[in-house]
C-alpha cells in the first residue's frame, strides 16, 4: 500500500474516534508504559521564603528544618 | 508493491527449537518494543543478532534464526515521507486528550504507542527502523555509533521461510 494512502486511512480512523474511544486506544497502545513528562515543579512560595530565612542563631541542619516547619505551623495556625 | 527482506532473530536455544519446529514466534511487547508489538529481526546482518544474544541478553545458550520476509505494507522509518507523517500523527495525538491516562499524569508518547495505534487503525505488514543499540561498544570521545536496522513483523504471514544459521560457538 502506498504510504500516503496508508496514513490517510490511519488519520481518518483516529479522527472518527470520540474521546473515550481515543483514550481506550491510547491505553491499548501502551501509553501507561511511557515515561512521565517532566514537571516544572516549584515549591510553594511560603515554604521557599522560610527556607531562605537565615536565623541569627546557628542551627544544625536538622534544627533548621524543625525551626522552619514550626514557623510554618505557627503561620498556618 | 511487495518488498523482501532477510532478517536474523536471536533467541535462547530452547525457544529457537520450538520456533523452528512450529514456525511460531511469540510477539515482543512492552516498552522495549521500539517498533510496536511484533516479531523482531535484525535486517541483513547476522552479527547484530549475535551481539543481541551475547552482549545484550547474555543468553547462556542461544541460536540465530534466519527468516525470509515479504510484505506489502511496509512502514519504513528511513523514508522521510513516513517520518513527516509520523510527526504529524504524534502532534495530532498530543493535541487530543492524551493527558487523561490511567493516573491522570501527562506522559511522553513513545514510538511504540504510535506504532501500535497505527496498526490498530490500519494494519501494516512490517515496520522497519534504524536504531543505535546501547550494548555495542562505541569509540570513546567520538560521535561514532553503531546503528542497527530492525524489522518488526506484525503480520505472521510475512514470514516465508526459517532456518537456523548459527549456534553457540559461532565465532
Amino acid at each position: 500500500m502506498d504510504m500516503n494512502e496508508y496514513f490517510k486511512s490511519v488519520n481518518e480512523y483516529i479522527d472518527n474516534l470520540d474521546d473515550e474511544q481515543f483514550n481506550e486506544l491510547l491505553t491499548r497502545s501502551g501509553i501507561d508504559l511511557c515515561p512521565y513528562e517532566e514537571y516544572n515543579y516549584s515549591a510553594p512560595s511560603l515554604l521557599f521564603k522560610e527556607m531562605t530565612y537565615s536565623p541569627s542563631k546557628t542551627y544544625s541542619t536538622s534544627n533548621k528544618y524543625v525551626f522552619v516547619y514550626k514557623e510554618i505551623e505557627v503561620k498556618a495556625a | 508493491m511487495k518488498r523482501e527482506f532477510v532478517g536474523y532473530h536471536g533467541t535462547t536455544s530452547s525457544r529457537a527449537e520450538i520456533i523452528l519446529q512450529t514456525g511460531y514466534f511469540n510477539f515482543t511487547t512492552g516498552e522495549h518494543a521500539w517498533l510496536g508489538v511484533g516479531i523482531y529481526f535484525y535486517e541483513e546482518e547476522v552479527k547484530d543478532a549475535y551481539y543481541f544474544c551475547v552482549t545484550l541478553k547474555r543468553y547462556p545458550e542461544w541460536k540465530i534464526i534466519k527468516g525470509n520476509l515479504e510484505g506489502d505494507t511496509i512502514v519504513d522509518l528511513e523514508d522521510p515521507g513516513v517520518l513527516e507523517q509520523l510527526k504529524a500523527l504524534e502532534k495530532k495525538v498530543k493535541g487530543r486528550r492524551y493527558l487523561t491516562t490511567k493516573d491522570g499524569k501527562p506522559r511522553k508518547i513513545l514510538n511504540l504507542v504510535l506504532m501500535n495505534m497505527m496498526f490498530e487503525a490500519t494494519p501494516y505488514d512490517i515496520a522497519r527502523g534504524k536504531f543505535s543499540e546501547p550494548p555495542w561498544p562505541y569509540i570513546e570521545r567520538t560521535n561514532i555509533y553503531r546503528y542497527v536496522n530492525i524489522l518488526c513483523v506484525r503480520n505472521r504471514m510475512c514470514i516465508k521461510g526459517l532456518e537456523e544459521v548459527a549456534y553457540c560457538g559461532y565465532e
